[in-house]
């Protein structure tokens, strides 16, 4: 992967220059973040102290960083002798400690509401994610919530937000959104978000995520988590997706595969019915190669001569890949609208994928739909190559 | 008396030397270090304050350890940090990892931290002093 010129400015990336750049793998500095994060041994301190030399510590750092400090916190503490900049590591797990327990806390409220409604829940991300694999309730940032329900529990489940005073934040009609997102946004005054899911991404899945799911409890309370499979499945699909943090995926999905008790013959299974695209195959080399993540060689080995994805699913990833900064949506929309019409449901789809892309940006017309495609090609044309790509790494990922 | 952690109310979590709690309903977040940490252990181990007292006026011989540890036992007692139990309750109490006693003697304290919204606003990186947050710069 090419390098990337990196300009610290008030937490936005700005890129410059050409190149093939893949903003969802991370670049030098972020895997030497990783390695203090994930590396069982005494070169996490190593690298630590390279990151902080290299990047003019953490007075410079972006906020993106914050999503794995954390865990930096903890794997160093394991190691021995005095590591620099400890003490504000730690302060930085304090914090994200305590603002995990609220959340898990509205958690724990939700998910008890929606059980007295007799709603099947599943907490998916974070949640499940502290709850399951990481076994500490400090080191990952949560942000939010993700509380997945069947489809047909979507308006009983919005109603338990409601009388929970959580409000959604997108007044669409829910049997249109139903067709162009994947959940909606509830918040409350003064609270977290809580995204309502009804699928796992605005790409369809095809495999059936209740399909072996775990019985979990957060605080005591009943629910469900992904198999770890489907978990680690969804965290990569996600991960390396536009809007991905490959601080965030990287470290996840190694901590699922650490952690997990992998049934890797069902993920080669659930891979080939979901064709994520080839990219998938490409992150699972990486984390094998770069963090050797205790991936068997035959699941690299089966998955790269499986069918991956069709033509779609191969543009959609090459698009992402090379950083084709308004142009991946696109084919990225063009296979969420092919999955939509797999899946079987008694939903009125729109009636080509022009409609769909018309649906999603929730214009009222083609010639509404022009003019926006005219205004993003005029900022393409008028800032050019150079064009700061703004990518607002605050941007709660998963 | 025996004395727990005042569970599902007070969450906490031993980091390193220090024990950090919240008490979910006012919100209100405390940290723990040295003596008060070491007390805390005990207390979430299930011992009894009669054996604290005890333990700690074997380990800090001359010094008068009782009424500096009552009162402590007070103030936690005073910010629902801890609830009185029976005997049978205490001898369920998880079996958690003892901090080691200072070798100094410092009456046990805590920190309270209570402007919290505020305090989660502060840059965690840049507006905190090299304690790191909570503390303000």
């Amino acid at each position: 992967m090419a390098g990337r010129d990196r300009t610290f400015t008030c937490g936005l990336r700005v890129h410059s220059g050409v190149g093939l750049v893949d903003r969802n793998f991370p670049d030098h500095l972020e895997e030497l973040l990783l390695r203090a994060a994930l590396v069982e041994d005494l070169s996490a301190s190593d690298a630590w102290r390279a990151w902080l030399a290299e990047t003019g510590g953490l007075d410079r750092c972006e906020w993106a960083t914050h999503r794995v400090l954390p865990l930096v916190y903890r794997n160093l503490a394991a190691q021995r002798g005095p590591q620099p900049e400890f003490e504000r590591l730690k302060g930085l797990y304090r914090r994200n400690w305590y603002l995990n327990q609220r959340l898990l806390r509205d958690a724990e409220d939700i998910l008890a509401a929606m059980n007295a409604a007799g709603i099947e829940t599943m907490v998916l991300k974070g949640t499940s994610l502290i709850a399951r694999y990481y076994e500490d309730q400090g080191v990952r940032p949560m942000g939010d919530l993700d509380v997945l329900v069947r489809a047909d529990a979507v308006p009983r489940a919005m109603q338990v937000l409601l009388a929970e005073g959580w409000l959604p934040v997108d007044d669409t009609p829910l049997k249109r959104l139903a067709v162009t997102q994947h959940a909606v946004s509830h918040v409350r005054a003064d609270r977290i978000e809580v995204d309502l899911h009804w699928d796992l991404a605005p790409r369809r899945w095809r495999n059936d995520v209740w399909t072996g799911a775990l019985a979990i409890e957060i605080g005591g309370v009943p629910t469900a988590a992904l198999s770890p499979p489907l978990n680690l499945l969804h965290i990569l699909t996600h991960g390396i997706r536009p809007f991905g943090q490959p601080l965030g995926w990287v470290s996840d999905a190694i901590t699922i595969i650490r952690n997990g008790d992998m049934a890797w013959d069902d993920f080669i299974d659930a891979v080939v019915v979901e064709q994520p695209g080839p990219r998938l195959l490409a992150a699972l080399v990486y984390l094998r190669a770069t963090f050797s993540a205790p991936i068997p060689s035959y699941v690299v080995q089966q998955l790269g001569q499986a069918d991956l994805g069709g033509m779609a699913e191969r543009l959609a990833d090459w698009a992402v890949g090379h950083d084709i900064r308004h142009g991946s949506a696109y084919p990225e929309y063009y296979v969420q609208w092919r999955r939509l019409q797999e899946t079987d449901n008694d939903l009125q789809l729109p009636r080509g994928y022009v409609e769909y892309v018309q649906w999603i940006w929730k214009t009222s017309s083609r010639w509404g739909l022009g003019i926006r495609l005219f205004r993003k090609a005029w900022q393409i044309a008028r800032f050019g190559k150079s064009h700061p790509s703004g990518v607002a790494v605050c941007q709660d990922s998963a | 008396m025996w004395l727990l952690p005042n569970h599902p109310r007070i969450i906490s979590e031993t980091l390193d030397d220090e024990i950090i709690a919240i008490n979910m309903r006012s919100g209100a977040y405390y940290s723990l270090r040295g003596l008060g940490a070491c007390i805390w252990s005990r207390l979430s181990a299930g011992t009894a304050t009669d054996d604290l007292v005890g333990e700690l006026e074997d380990h800090y011989r001359e010094i008068q350890v009782a009424s500096p540890v009552n009162e402590f036992l007070a103030r936690l007692a005073a910010e629902d940090l801890v609830r009185e139990v029976q005997p049978d309750v205490a001898a369920t109490a998880s079996d958690v990892p003892l901090l080691p006693l200072p070798e100094l003697f410092e009456p046990p304290d805590f920190e309270r931290f209570t402007d919290m919204e505020n305090l989660l606003l502060l840059d965690p990186v840049h507006e905190i002093d090299e304690r790191g947050w909570p503390h303000r710069a």
